[in-house]
């Protein structure tokens, strides 16, 4: 059976080979590194550390056989080299591309032809977490929709894209419905649509029905322009290649009663009733054609000013005119300006700064002789001097001779003068109060007739005074007009009226000026030509100032040689000391100290400012100067005052000798004097300081006048006479010298008056004067003379240091107590120096009844020091180091020799210079004496 | 007081014309200025030269020995001041800060401190001690060329061709110009340092009260012609002596102010005596004369010794 065991087996196929157990052949797995991939050609694939990737290039490293060589970059005038855009291709072989490559290239179907379902299953499936395998079934019953339920719907009616929805139409029906919507694309001014339409063939059949066309989309064209909403540029095309269709209507149209409007594709701008503008792209339209014979109806637009009188239709509908019209606006006229407004603004440092003047502009200036000066700064000797000449004849001088009368008192025919001369000089004064205190109506011409008895008066004097001053004007203004002030010589008319102005503002009756302007001239013109004349005047004043200062500083130079030739003559007179002698700040540096073993002098001192240097005197001090004609004003009527005083006084005859330097003064007949009486002031100012701190006239300025120097020169010579008396007969030396003093008190009195003195001179000796004076002003003239001083000093004053001057002197004094070389005796020394005090008294009364504090603070300090630089200042520096020849003879001899030197005869000088010798010699002795004695005191050790 | 004045000697320096002659601070030596860029070193009582000092770009103007007589200072025409040491004869420093010639230059006490005047109008102070270069302090007052400077021990002394003598008083702080009238030839302290003797070129030598600036004595009667001559007292500050252009040395009484002697040596001369210089504690004096330099001692200070 067993046999038939295996018989029972049916065996299909052929029994494998038994396994041999030996040969079993070991079968080594395969690694991976020993497994490759190739290509369909064979070609070995996928080098490298990595598989998977794109295989291309040499063994995939994108490179060649020699490596990675980057492209060669050739470029010749044949073949220029383009730019290279590498795609991914170029790097992936040919399989790649194939269908089953990883970028397949061919005609596939796309997604939306793809089976949904199918694809990308596997990936859901891997997203796929939930107990249930596979994917879920909800996912596969919803599917997400692609097309909205309404295409949807109509699909399944029938409906196809590309058609229009509704009943199918025939084709005339369609027609109608197309042409329709192409005017209301019209509208949306898409003119371009119209024509292009397409007309159908015309099959005529009309069973035949279609679709209707698709609804076409409203697209809202999107704006990508910067123009205005609406704007439309002018198609270019249409202008320059194809012919303008001149007959193209416009797009449109309204027709408004007459008018026809039309709107053409423009801009926004434009309202619907506005005339547009003409554009020289103008079409042609018939509506611009007159088709009847009539009057013209004027377009006219809403704006355009025909007044009620045009027809109504300009009148919008709904609309009446107004029955009245509006009131129009009342126009004022600009604020007029201030005569003095200068169009610039400038600033004060401070309130304590002078008042800034306006700069007159610069005019051409006219060379000025001495008489135009003179006149200009109204000298008074000039004013004097004329006022004389036509004052005597004149009417007003009889009217006043009457008054003079009515209070019983005879007068001489001087005497009448005398008075008519202070009358003008106090009338000014006047003027100025009346200008101050009331306003002045306006005296001019007819006007006069209606005023009172006293405003009569007061005319009278007025025009008194004009009179007396036109008389002297005149006789100036015509002698020397062809050399001055022909500012306005072109027009002949003006520069009379300027003369007219100078004349009137000399008065300060500038209103008059009015008057004499011609009628035909305008306010405007009137109030221009009267601010032209003021520049003019002050331009005048102020090179007339100019041309004053540079004498004056000339004059300082000639002061500055002064010293150095002193000190020559001291040299040749044998007069080493004080006098040659020159002392000076100076700092050894430190290093000098110390190897000089020496403490520093000076330590913890500001570097010293040198003295030498001398402050400039800024021209542009002097506008502020001349701007203050009040200043100028005042000194010149304390002259005028001067002038006056002494004349009553010498009357009465007392003390004969005292006027002589003021009535030199008086006398006109120096050519120089009017040239700077301003100079010619400050120079008598500064003598007099000098006379009375014992300086002596040496400084004075070479300028002064023969008469001055003379007069001073025998005064001195006298007072250096008493003064050996004194020396002589020690017992009285108080007497001479308080003689010598008074003498020189009044002397400075006399100059520098104050009003005090005036008036008491004038309360002394004409009681007239005052009734005059009463009557016409109903004021005392003293109350008029301390409004006189009330101004601050400024100028040349302002930089005086009054209290340093005051204060110097007694230190002087101790000096020359302390000086050994002092030969005078005690009590003299203190007598001089009670003197000296009580000069300073008056003098302090004086200064400071101009000085400070009148209007305010007092001055910074700032302003008092700059003195220290001033001329008279280093005068009196000087003073300081040399005060004891003051005190005795030998400075007399020294100035007197320097006069000399200058003014005096041959033969004065020489007595001078015999006793100066005299002196000297005895002073030498003397120094030699001690030095003898200390000689011989060593000699004999 | 009867003083007869002895002339001593006659030394020929042999280098060209003595510009000045110096005696050291001790007065035992004197230095002599040529005008052959040369410096020497004497002892004038042997007529020995002890040393010869070279360095000078042009001919040496002014010489001045140190305290303690280890340097000497002197100046030139070449613009230069020079500090030599005694002993090795060699340039110590040079100070090249003047603009013209230097014409004079002295130590002051301490010899710490050099001041030069020049022809450029400028008195230049320099410090001895430090390596500076530059002038210490330059005094620029003078309008001319400086003639002399003499230091004493708080004052500055210079005297100018513009005719003023100027004292700065390091102390006190204060430049005092003393006019003279005519150009000065030398300014110099009296022993006493009370007064000042002027040589102004007007031949009038003047003494100056240094404090109040007066005058107290006139000296005339030598003859100048222009020369830069210089002036001195003598040791007891009784006597003036003066260069002059006739080659003598004159002698005024400094109370009386009467010439006292012209002293001149064996031979006469044809050059002018420029310069003098006295020595510090007995009445002996050195003067210039051309190339030479002569000496004069006091009969009395003979018999003494």
């Amino acid at each position: 059976m067993g046999d038939s065991d295996e018989e029972n087996y049916v065996t299909f196929g052929v029994p494998l080979d038994p396994l041999d157990e030996e040969n079993i052949p070991r079968k080594k797995p395969i690694t991976v590194e020993d497994q490759y991939a190739y290509d369909a050609q064979g070609r070995r694939r996928f080098h490298g550390a990595f598989t998977g990737g794109f295989s291309a290039g040499y063994f995939n490293t994108v490179g060649t056989r020699d490596g990675w060589r980057p492209q060669q970059f050739k470029s010749s005038r044949s073949s220029k080299a383009d730019n290279v855009v590498q795609r991914p291709e170029d790097f992936m072989d040919e399989e790649d591309t194939s269908l089953f490559g990883i970028a397949p290239k061919g005609i596939r179907a796309t997604s939306d032809y793809a089976d949904h379902g199918q694809k990308g299953k596997k990936r859901e499936r891997m997203c796929q977490e939930g107990p249930i395998p596979g994917t879920p079934i909800l996912k596969e019953l919803l599917r997400p929709v692609k097309e909205t339920v309404g295409i949807v719907l109509l699909k399944k009616m029938g409906w196809k894209p590309g058609q229009g929805v509704g009943s199918r139409l025939t084709k005339k029906e369609k027609q109608k419905i197309k042409l329709r919507n192409e005017k209301l694309k019209l509208a949306q001014n898409n003119p371009e649509m119209t024509g292009s339409n397409s007309e159908d063939s015309d099959d005529d059949s009309t069973n035949i029905t279609f679709a209707p066309d698709d609804y076409e989309p409203f697209r809202c064209k999107p704006k990508d322009n910067y123009f205005g909403i609406g704007y439309s540029g002018l198609d270019r095309r249409k202008v320059l290649s194809s012919h303008i269709n001149l007959f193209d209507s416009p797009a449109f149209c309204v027709q408004d009663k007459n008018k026809k409007l039309s709107i053409h594709g423009q801009a926004f701008g434009v309202g619907a009733f506005e005339a547009d503008d003409e554009d020289i792209y103008e079409k042609e339209d018939m509506s611009r054609y007159d088709f009847a014979l009539g009057p013209e109806h004027k377009a006219k637009t809403r704006w355009s000013q025909d007044g009620p009188s045009s027809s109504q239709t300009d009148c919008l509908d709904n609309f009446t005119h107004a029955k009245e019209r509006l009131e129009s606006k009342k126009v004022f006229k600009p604020p007029e300006l201030p005569k003095n407004f200068a169009p610039v603004h400038t600033i004060r440092k401070s309130r304590f700064y002078p008042p800034i003047t306006t700069s007159v502009e610069s005019k051409r200036r006219e060379p000025l002789n001495a008489t135009d000066r003179a006149r200009i700064l109204e000298d008074p000797d000039e004013c004097l001097k004329k006022s004389q000449a036509s004052s005597s004849t004149s009417v007003a001088s009889n009217i006043i001779l009457k008054t003079l009368n009515l209070h019983g008192k005879q007068q001489t025919e001087e005497r009448r003068k005398l008075e008519t001369q202070q009358k003008t000089t106090t009338n000014s004064w006047l003027d100025k109060l009346n200008e101050q205190n009331f306003v002045k109506g306006g005296i001019v011409g007819s006007s006069k007739d209606d005023m009172s008895n006293l405003k009569k008066l007061e005319d009278f004097k007025e025009s008194l005074s004009a009179q007396s001053s036109t008389g002297k004007s005149l006789e100036n203004d015509f002698s020397d007009k062809s050399e001055t002030r022909k500012l306005f010589l072109s027009d002949p008319d003006k520069q009379r009226r300027f003369e007219q102005y100078l004349i009137f503002s000399k008065n300060s009756e500038k209103d008059k000026f009015e008057s004499i302007q011609p009628l035909s001239m305008t306010n405007w013109e009137r109030e221009q030509e009267r601010e032209e004349f003021e520049q003019a005047t002050k331009l005048e004043q102020s090179n007339n100032y100019m041309a004053d200062k540079f004498v004056h500083s000339a004059n300082e130079t000639t002061d500055r040689i002064d010293p150095e030739k002193d000190v020559k003559e001291a040299v040749r007179l044998k007069m080493f000391g004080k006098l040659t002698r020159q002392r000076s700040e100076w700092k050894p540096t430190s290093i000098v100290c110390k190897r000089f073993n020496i403490p520093e002098p000076k330590v913890g001192c500001a570097p010293i400012a040198t003295d030498r240097k001398s402050a400039k005197f800024s021209v542009f001090d002097s506008l502020d100067w001349c701007s203050s004609s009040k200043f100028t004003k005042a000194v010149d009527t304390v002259e005028t005052q001067v002038e006056d005083i002494p004349l009553p006084s010498s009357k009465t005859e007392e003390n004969l000798n005292e006027p002589i330097p003021i009535d030199s003064n008086n006398i006109p007949s120096n050519i120089y004097q009017p040239l700077e009486p301003i100079s010619e002031k400050f120079r008598i100012f500064e003598a007099s300081y000098e006379k009375v701190f014992g300086k002596g006239i040496h400084n004075i300025s070479s300028a002064t006048s023969k008469d001055v120097e003379q007069n001073t020169g025998n005064n001195l010579k006298d007072e250096t006479i008493q003064e050996i008396k004194e020396k002589e007969k020690t017992p009285e030396p108080v007497s001479a010298l308080k003689d010598q003093s008074e003498e020189k008190k009044d002397l400075f009195k006399a100059i520098f008056l104050s009003s005090s003195e005036e008036s008491d001179s004038e309360t002394e000796d004409n009681v007239d004067n005052e009734a005059v004076k009463s009557i016409l002003i109903g004021k005392d003239p003293k109350e008029i003379n301390v409004q006189r001083n009330t101004s601050p000093p400024r100028g040349i004053f302002a930089k005086l240091d009054l209290d340093s001057l005051v204060t110097q002197p007694k230190h002087v004094n101790d000096e020359s107590k302390t000086s050994n070389i002092s030969e005078t005796s005690p009590p003299i020394t203190g007598e001089s120096q009670n003197d000296l005090m009580d000069r300073n008294d008056v003098t302090n009364d004086k200064e400071t009844a101009i000085l400070p504090d009148m209007y305010g603070p007092v001055l910074p300090q700032r302003l008092l020091k700059q003195d220290s630089t001033t001329t008279t200042e280093a005068d009196n520096t000087d003073q300081l180091s040399k005060p004891v020849f003051r005190s005795v003879v030998v400075s007399k001899t020294m100035e007197d020799s320097k006069l000399g030197g200058k003014w005096v005869e041959r033969d004065k000088m020489k007595k001078s210079k015999k006793k100066h010798k005299h002196k000297e010699k005895d002073k030498y002795k003397s120094s030699k004496h001690k030095k003898k004695s200390k000689k011989e005191k060593r000699s004999k050790h | 007081m009867n003083t007869e004045y002895k002339f001593e000697k006659e030394i020929d320096c042999k280098q060209g014309a003595v510009r000045s002659v110096r005696f050291s601070v001790d007065g035992s030596y004197c230095i002599t200025c040529g005008s052959d860029r040369k410096l020497k070193l004497w002892n004038p009582y042997k007529s020995v030269t002890l040393k010869t000092y070279g360095g000078h770009g042009d001919e040496v103007m002014d010489a001045c020995a140190s305290c303690d007589s280890s340097q000497i200072v002197s100046c030139g025409l070449d613009k230069s001041v020079i500090i030599w040491d005694v002993a090795t004869g060699m340039p110590v420093r040079r100070f090249r800060g003047h603009a013209g010639p230097v014409t004079t230059v002295r130590f002051n006490e301490e010899s710490s401190m050099i001041v030069s005047g020049s022809r450029d109008n400028s008195v230049m102070c320099w410090d001895g001690r430090s390596k500076a270069q530059e002038a210490v302090q330059s005094l620029n007052d003078a309008k001319d060329s400086i003639s002399s400077v003499r230091v004493s021990d708080h004052e500055i002394l210079s005297s100018s061709f513009d005719g003023k003598v100027r004292t700065y008083d390091i102390r006190v702080g204060e430049l005092c110009e003393d006019y003279m009238g005519d150009a000065i030839t030398c300014a110099s302290f009296t022993r006493d340092g009370q007064c000042v003797l002027i040589s102004c070129a007007d031949d009038i030598i003047r003494l100056i009260d240094k404090d109040s600036g007066e005058l107290l004595g006139e000296f005339t009667g030598h003859t100048g012609k222009d020369l830069c001559l210089e002036s001195s007292v003598d040791c007891q500050d009784t006597k003036i002596l003066s260069g002059s252009a006739d080659g003598k040395l004159w002698i005024w009484d400094l109370v009386s102010q009467k010439v006292v002697a012209k002293l001149s040596g064996f031979k006469p001369t044809k050059y002018p005596t420029v310069s003098i210089s006295v020595h510090p504690q007995k009445n002996c004096f050195l003067a210039s004369n051309g190339s030479d330099v002569l000496m004069w001692s006091t009969q009395s200070h003979t018999d003494n010794e």
